[in-house]
């Protein structure tokens, strides 16, 4: 011990005293030491001399718990393309121009449920979904000779939306490229927003190989949908608000494509409530991050066959190690599953999501969800509504009949 | 000589004016001190600007005398005179000399006229400011205080700056359970414990249910057999029980008052009741709270009794506030009563707008009679691609009553009226999101 400590006073000015105070936490100190001699973090200093030892009776489970997360956090801290105080530094930088969307509850909902459900309307967000969060921060941490030459991504969904709008509030331009096969409803708000489209076909390597087409003529700036410590940090930002607008919650249900949104999210909110709960709702049909989890390295599937257009991505690097360590589990459910939950959002919240924004609600009222005993003390769920981009063509042929 | 003050111009006449607005405030000063003999029991100051304090001998004097007398027959041949001269249509069209008030002086006497129409008229209408700000102390603890929600991209659409207040949002899918809780919660508990019953084919019975649920006491809700699915079901949700009648108004009064006598149920009329305008206007006190910069607010048009709530309240608070009224052309019975100067009924109503087609009641005339401003009426498309724009742009499921407003600010009757030209800043209700969406739901199943 005396060894390590002076070793340290000569790589580490900061230090930071921990309190060991029972075994559990002592032990976990140990294998921090163990591992921090490898790493040179700076979590696990050591006084000289004396260490004290002190048990107590009566510490609780959760403090433990801070205590491994903290550690967790500190020795993965590399690891994770955001943190909190990214998370922040973004918020403060798009807080002028997002939507601070409401939180909604219902008590029908909770009597259908048996839980306290708090609904987080991003669909109520610029351009119809929460993208816009990770694209007006990617777009304003761009410098202005980068930003200049403008931005290009590839998406078929609500990124590309949302990057349209946040390049025209920039008065940059942003070149899309939209496949084929695209839902009309998106490709318009795209063309709304100003966007420049650029179409290819819909195979994923044409749609790159257009990207980079684009990038390589214009030099413009490309910006993942998901794969990016910038879009994380955008997304985290739906976190703060939520905890402050529903302090009490002790669970968030989010549903999980690339891994962007969930990623954010779970960051914040575990920096804020380490002992939060985050679970993933996925659809059975594009499962790839429950077996991600389950094999423990990410698994692509060869095809997605779901209703929930938006959530067909499979993760990415800096995505996966996240989803890895802090969700705690990801619940699947199928598509009458996901349209039924669609169907109290309209008929009940009066909110028009599309499949993917209601999949949380379909996971919470899901038979996995309600049988499994592990979150049988979730009372205070937090469900993000994530976006509302769908088409109702149906419905309004039916009134024109 | 014209000149000008606060970029406001005078056209006629000014020094009549200022005789007038000299002559009305010396002229009530005799009134106020033959008020001041007269005890005090309630001092009701209806004007919020506390600022203007030169101006309380007015709303004393005209609140406190009982008669009016001889001194306030003057005032009011003055005051005819001054508006014979200078009509007063709307703040704006003012045009001030050197020696006229200024907009901020205007403003307040255009107050002071609406205290004296008020105090005039004001055993006529069945609510008023305080009314209304009892109801809103009876019911919030039981309502959703529903948020108001802006859009750039509508915004360019219609030119104007549109604040929407998502009544859907409310508990029952609709703005009536304000007022059916403000109804049933003003019953004495004598009264309560028998029941209240009503007929309605729409919200109000699925909030009067709610109201009465949470009361605890028994609701009887006679439904007509063509009354809307999802309608019925959330009655069914919220425990009320359903009585069922065919579909002619007839067949529904009938069965109601039957079901009255046997029960000794109150009766609770969806719009037709003071406590039931009171409760809607609490809507205006939430609305200017939220969003104090609004000029106009549109508001569907059926009984008028959210009509009626909502006027009442705005004007109290803003006097320059404009009301204007949404209402479909197959069922255009207020405009029609409005250029008429009495109650219309139509013998038949064809609308895609299924909670808009009732009549005015003896109540909600007068008010819709005096303070709206005016009408608008829109077609089925125009509330259709209204619908569209709220379900596409807002993310908000509305029904075809609730998206009347926003298909007014659209229609090009509302475009082109130069009378709302000025009406930058619009107060739109979406007043309901309770409609049947199963042509939906199965072309997902496919």
């Amino acid at each position: 011990m005396f060894g390590y400590g002076s070793l340290y006073s000569l790589h580490r000015p900061n230090r930071r005293r921990i309190d060991p105070s029972s075994y559990i936490v002592r032990l976990s100190n140990l294998i921090g030491v163990l591992v921090s001699t490898f790493r040179h973090l700076d979590s696990h200093q050591l006084e000289k001399g004396k260490r004290r030892r002190r048990r107590s009776k009566n510490l609780s489970r959760s403090y433990t718990f801070v205590r491994i997360r903290g550690l967790k956090m500190e020795v993965n801290k590399e690891k994770y393309a955001a943190d909190l105080s990214s998370i922040e530094a973004a918020r403060a930088r798009i807080s002028s121009f997002i939507h601070k969307t409401p939180v909604m509850t219902s008590e029908s909902l909770d009597a259908i449920s048996g839980r306290k459900l708090f609904f987080k309307c991003e669909c109520f967000q610029k351009g119809g979904a929460f993208k816009f969060r990770g694209a007006c921060n990617a777009i304003f941490s761009l410098d202005d000779q980068q930003a200049a030459k403008g931005v290009v991504t590839h998406s078929s969904g609500n990124h590309a939306a949302a990057l349209a709008l946040a390049a025209k509030l920039r008065g940059i331009p942003a070149y899309v490229v939209i496949p084929k096969n695209a839902p009309q409803c998106k490709v318009r708000n795209v063309v709304r927003y100003g966007g420049q489209v650029i179409w290819s076909e819909s195979t994923m390597q044409s749609r790159e190989e257009t990207a980079t087409k684009v990038l390589q003529e214009t030099g413009a700036a490309l910006i993942h949908p998901f794969n990016d410590g910038r879009i994380i940090s955008g997304q985290g930002t739906i976190s703060l608000e939520l905890l402050e607008q529903s302090p009490q919650i002790d669970t968030i249900i989010v549903p999980i494509s690339g891994g962007g949104l969930i990623s954010g999210v779970a960051l914040a909110a575990k920096s804020i409530n380490p002992a939060i709960r985050i679970l993933a709702a996925e659809p059975k049909g594009a499962n790839d991050a429950a077996q991600s989890k389950a094999v423990g390295r990410i698994v692509t599937l060869t095809e997605t066959n779901t209703v929930a257009d938006g959530l067909r991505a499979f993760l990415g690097e800096l995505t996966w190690p996240v989803v890895r360590d802090l969700v705690d589990d990801i619940i699947t459910v199928d598509d009458t599953e996901i349209i039924d939950a669609m169907r109290l959002c309209y008929e009940i919240l009066k909110v028009a999501v599309e499949p993917s924004g209601a999949i949380g609600l379909a996971a919470v009222l899901s038979d996995s969800f309600r049988n499994n005993p592990a979150w049988k003390d979730c009372n205070q769920i937090g469900i993000i509504l994530s976006g509302g981009n769908v088409d109702l063509q149906v419905l309004w042929n039916s009134f024109r009949k």
